[in-house]
């Protein structure tokens, strides 16, 4: 049996260890950079591995554990190796430096990761100047490539990678001149506006955004404004004369190769539609980490991919018997979006409010029956959090059933 | 970088970065000492109380890589907390090293830096 | 831009001490126009120098535009414009064929939604009549059967199936290269200045050195008046009509099949709706008459594309915009091509005033300035004139057997850089070795795609940026996103360059 893993993050270095050790021959990862580790190399930061491993590492300290369980567990790695194209019949076509490789797998794994959106995606207006990067690029080309990429900086977006992207620019000498957030409240989490932003005296504009980016060769200035309704509020508009504008809007799974396969795509996830195994409608197709719906912890991603890779060797059952999950109101996103019936384990329910709530209770429901129930203290978009059924709450659960997830404020 | 420290019997509100919680504090000092509400974890009150007194930062960074074929930068941490006002300092330190490959995650690339107490230490293995 | 400082007799002073670059025919601007002259002049025994003051070719006009190859019913009858379009257009058949450019022979249809709009599609069909292009008028059911995805208001179309797309800077560079193969040569990052005639020919006076030809060939695009002016010719001015565009994510693609205009207005052609030779679907332009070069887009105009595309084919594009640019359009003070001899300055010969449809008529407008040269200096032809012409291999349009030929030969067509265009490291070092060369990141996005997907370079530039340095021995900071100052990087960190 040939388990293919493709991409070697922590969310594809987890299944790929998990599928070995619940018994697969053979596991073959498939990794398009030079290294292991996805996204985590450029993450230099610390905040990882508080639940994985029960302790605070930095990024590449946890790519680390992770890459030494892959060598230790006899998994095939190939690296710069691209997956070029997915087939239903599982085969992938992978590009690498000694040819094209056809590789026939039992189950295919996607551990593909996000992308970052990009300023064409948010249609700021202005000219089109050198200057203007992604935070996850510039957080690449500043700690992996060792790149100065500018001095003074103005960030759009308040995610956690754009303010830990924005506290690293200082560190390295760069005047962060202020942070602009569309939404009247910080995507990222609290701490980290404490530890990235307050701590450098870094502005956060609250309800802001760029409305136009100014420069002919290199950006000279962005233009800030204040906005009401999708509005630019009169008389607000400031002009921060910066030589670089980093965006921090958002991530998107990466899913070129599961529309490959043919497989719908959520629009609130972005991906494809995965039962509590991450398994897709197509048998022996998973889809892991960030691939499969925008994940904030490392740790949720190894610990959920783990659960794919176990499942990849040992769980195979009739796609027929599910219930399907869709979120309601003030959440955005449910994983998984299908629930297998008639498994042993009741299955984790992940999922991501729209705003940040205050006291509130999470119900799983049918046809108005509340399945489950839980309380939280406090809930931000920022996090996922999660819901773990019990036996006697699954096993009300029946094949058809349409269950939605709602949260009521208390 | 402004320094935080208050002067005795003031107060500050301040959002606990020990863990994802993210607990709002609310710290106040007085001659008598140190209050801390709003944590939900002892640590969290450990971290109020400093952060009034002698707020300190774990510290992240690069430094120069030699000899690897792929890699320019050995990712870096102090294995110990450095006080705020001296992080650019330790940064300054950091960035006139350059190790070469072989490296281990754990290798100490600068001891005790500036007598603080703390070493910085290779957060990655890059073998060559 | 204006012809700056150097009286007369400093330039003649210049011209003795300087070693002029000497030529036959200098071409002044490496746009669509400029490169096809390049091209066709390239076939005769000349000695033929181009040159343009941007860092690469492709021109300004060149590429931002609807990239549209119009089937020549727009143009009044009887112009110079719906002759050379009408030319033009039959000769890129011949050419995307030897140049191995990308055009696709898609159709167009212009919906009329009401009455006033009928009559100008009649009036276009009209003009198609009469200079013997087909065209056909279509009712309601007929243009909804042909392209179910329009608006079903529509009331009726004219539809033109000689017109399709094209990738104008692949055909900049595959016309700049094919003259380049038959002994053209190109000077790039030249401004021309100064022109000045004197007994033993025409001096110009350009930011990299002084050039003394026999003629030369203005297609300096927006400045072609400029350029007139420098010649002491002042009856012909230009001033620039913005057009904004929204580049949409490849996985619509394929939402139209032809290109969808609406019936024109008196200044242009209004917003379309089209694929582009890549799959991408863009949408665009505005018509926005400015006192100035600006090329900024704007919020207002973003939102006029929006609106008016889905007046067209109602779909929400916003979700899915990869990019957003704007181009200009060169208005003349006459509402035709100019493309004759110098009023002022014999051997001097102007392609001024070369808006819409520029790009499908330059074929035409090379052959009319051949013609042209043709009186001022003898044409005779090449014996080993070579018409082909072929871009680098581009791997993803391989069969697999061809993809590994190249890989066994360099592993470097093996490793991908660009994930969402799939592009690998050997295309770029292609890019980067092919004449003309790219030379910035703009050059390769150009050339071979690599950040022009829907990540817009997030994955695969800093792997560019490490090639570029590699490959053509660049220092960080000397990297640019498309010449001048438009570096990317500031520098190592560690001091280490
Ligand atoms: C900038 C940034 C900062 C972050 N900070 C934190 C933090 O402080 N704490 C925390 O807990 N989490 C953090 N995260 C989140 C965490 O890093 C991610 O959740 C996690 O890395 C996702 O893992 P993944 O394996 O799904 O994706 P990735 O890490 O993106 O890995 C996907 C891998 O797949 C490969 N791949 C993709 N397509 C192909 C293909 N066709 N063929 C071959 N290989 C392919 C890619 O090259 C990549 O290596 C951060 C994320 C980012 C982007
Ligand atoms: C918005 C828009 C949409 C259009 N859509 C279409 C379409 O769909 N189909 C179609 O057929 N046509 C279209 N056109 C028209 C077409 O794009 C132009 O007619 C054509 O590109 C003009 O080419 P050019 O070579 O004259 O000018 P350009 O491409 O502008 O090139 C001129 C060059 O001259 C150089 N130059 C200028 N001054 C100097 C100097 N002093 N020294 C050195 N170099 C100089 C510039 O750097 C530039 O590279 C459109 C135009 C626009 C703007
Ligand atoms: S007080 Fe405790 S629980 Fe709250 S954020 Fe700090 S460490 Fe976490």
């Amino acid at each position: 049996m040939l388990v293919a893993v493709v991409g070697g993050g922590p969310a594809g270095m987890a299944a790929a260890v998990a599928a070995k050790n619940a018994g697969a021959d053979n596991v073959l990862l498939i990794e398009r950079a030079e290294r292991l580790g996805g996204v985590l190399p450029q993450c230099i930061h610390s905040g990882f591995g508080l639940n994985y491993y029960g302790r605070d590492l930095t990024g590449p300290e946890f790519a680390e554990y992770l890459r030494q369980d892959v060598m230790q567990s006899g998994i095939e790695v190939w690296l710069n190796a691209m997956v070029i194209e997915a087939h239903h019949d599982k085969t992938l076509v992978v590009s690498k430096p000694d040819g094209i490789s056809f590789v026939r797998a039992d189950v295919i794994i996607f551990a593909v990761g996000a992308r970052e959106r990009p300023r064409g995606a948010i249609a700021i207006p202005g000219t089109r100047p050198a200057g203007i990067f992604t935070a996850g690029t510039a957080q690449y080309m500043i700690n992996v490539q060792g790149l100065n990429i500018g001095n003074d900086v103005f960030m759009l977006g308040s995610g956690d990678i754009g303010l830990i992207t924005a506290r690293r620019l200082t560190l390295e000498g760069a005047h962060v001149h202020g942070v602009a957030e569309l939404m009247p409240f910080p995507g990222g989490l609290a701490r980290n506006i404490q530890q990235c932003l307050k701590d450098y005296d870094i502005p956060l504009f609250l309800s802001h955004t760029v409305t136009e980016v100014l420069g002919k060769d290199r950006v000279e200035a962005v233009k800030v404004a204040q906005m009401e309704n999708g509005y630019v509020v009169p008389g607000t508009e400031k002009l921060f004369p910066v030589d670089t504008l980093i965006l921090s809007v958002g991530l998107l799974p990466e899913a070129e190769l599961i529309k490959q396969l043919g497989l719908t795509i959520l629009p609130y996830t972005g991906s494809a539609a995965v039962d509590q195994y991450f398994q897709t409608e197509l048998p022996g197709v998973f889809v892991v980490g960030n691939g499969a719906g925008i994940w904030d912890l490392v740790d949720n991603v190894a610990t959920s991919a783990s659960v794919a890779g176990e499942a990849s060797v040992k769980q195979f059952y009739e796609p027929s018997q599910e219930a399907t999950l869709e979120p309601c109101g003030d959440i955005r996103v449910v994983l998984p979006q299908r629930i297998a019936i008639g498994v042993n384990n009741p299955p984790r329910i992940w999922f991501r409010v729209k705003r940040p709530l205050g006291v509130c209770s999470v119900a799983l429901t049918c046809d108005g029956k509340t399945i489950a129930r839980k309380g939280y203290a406090s809930l931000r978009p920022a996090e996922m959090a999660e819901i773990s059924l019990k036996l006697e709450q699954y096993n009300v659960i029946e094949p058809g059933d349409n269950l939605q997830l709602t949260v009521t404020p208390l | 970088m402004k320094d935080d420290r208050l002067p005795r019997g003031k107060t500050i509100d301040l959002t606990c970065i020990i863990c994802p919680v993210g607990c709002t504090l609310h710290v106040s000092s007085s001659p008598a000492g140190v209050s801390v509400l709003g944590n939900r974890c002892s640590k969290g009150a450990e971290y109020g109380a400093k952060e009034i007194t002698h707020p300190e930062r774990f510290l992240q960074s690069t430094v120069l890589l030699l000899g690897s074929a792929t890699e320019r930068r050995l990712p870096v941490k102090t294995d110990g907390p450095v006080p705020k006002d001296k992080l650019f300092d330790v940064l300054k330190e950091i960035k006139k090293v350059h190790v070469h490959v072989p490296v281990n995650m754990g290798d100490v690339i600068i001891k005790n830096v500036l007598g603080l107490g703390v070493n910085v230490v290779a957060t990655r293995t890059i073998e060559n | 831009m204006a012809a700056s400082g150097g009286t007369r007799s400093e330039l003649d002073q210049i011209a003795k001490n300087d070693n002029p670059i000497n030529c036959d025919v200098l071409i002044i601007g490496a746009g669509i126009v400029g490169a096809a002259a390049f091209r066709e002049l390239c076939r005769y025994k000349l000695n033929v120098l181009l040159v343009d003051a941007n860092h690469d070719v492709g021109g300004d006009a060149s590429k931002a535009n609807s990239a549209i190859l119009h089937g020549g019913f727009d143009p009044n009858p009887g112009t110079l414009m719906s002759k050379l379009n009408h030319d033009g257009l039959a000769l890129w058949f011949a050419w995307s064929q030897e140049l191995s450019v990308d055009v696709e022979w898609t159709g167009s249809l212009v919906l009329a939604f009401n009455e006033s709009e009928i009559n100008e599609i009649t009036r276009l069909y009209e003009n198609g009549k009469s200079v013997k292009i087909p065209v056909k008028f279509l009712g309601r059911d007929e243009t909804l059967k042909r392209e179910p995805v329009v608006n079903p208001e529509v009331k009726a179309s004219l539809y033109a199936p000689v017109s399709g797309i094209i990738d104008p800077f692949q055909a900049v560079v595959a016309l700049v290269g094919n003259g380049l193969k038959n002994g053209g040569r190109i000077r790039l990052d030249t401004r021309v200045e100064e022109i000045s005639k004197r007994s033993d020919g025409i001096y110009v006076r350009t930011s990299s050195g002084l050039i003394r030809t026999k003629v030369v060939i203005n297609a300096a695009g927006l400045y072609a008046d400029q350029i007139m002016r420098m010649a002491g010719e002042n009856w012909f001015s230009i001033h620039p009509r913005r057009g904004q565009y929204m580049i949409l994510d490849k996985n619509v693609g394929n939402l139209v099949r032809h290109v969808i205009f609406r019936a024109p207005t008196s200044i242009g052609k209004g917003i379309l709706v089209s694929r582009t030779t890549h799959g991408n679907l863009l949408i665009g332009p505005t018509a926005e008459d400015l006192d100035k070069p600006d090329k900024r887009t704007t919020a207002e105009g973003l939102a006029t594309v929006l609106e008016s595309a889905k007046a067209l084919v109602p779909f929400p594009y916003e979700r899915f915009t990869i990019a957003q640019y704007a181009g200009l359009r060169a208005i003349g003070s006459i509402d035709d091509f100019v493309v004759a001899h110098s009023r002022t300055m014999e051997g001097l010969i102007n392609a001024a005033g070369i808006k819409s449809p520029g790009l499908t008529a330059a074929p035409g407008i090379a052959k009319e300035l051949c013609n042209l040269v043709s009186a001022l200096v003898p044409l005779e032809e090449k014996a080993n004139f070579d018409p082909y012409f072929e871009l680098p291999p581009i791997l993803r349009e391989l069969p697999y057997k061809y993809r590994e030929e190249l890989i066994k030969g360099n592993a470097a067509f093996g490793h991908m850089v660009c994930r969402c265009e799939l592009v690998s490291e050997g295309e770029i070092e292609n890019a980067l070795k092919m004449e003309p060369p790219a030379r910035d990141l703009d050059g390769i996005k150009r050339r071979v795609r690599a950040t022009a997907g829907r990540c817009q370079g997030g994955f695969c530039m800093p792997r560019i940026i490490d090639i570029m340095r590699k490959e053509l021995n660049l220092p960080y900071e000397n990297i640019t996103k498309f010449g001048n100052k438009s570096n990317v990087i500031y520098g190592d960190n560690r001091g280490n360059e």
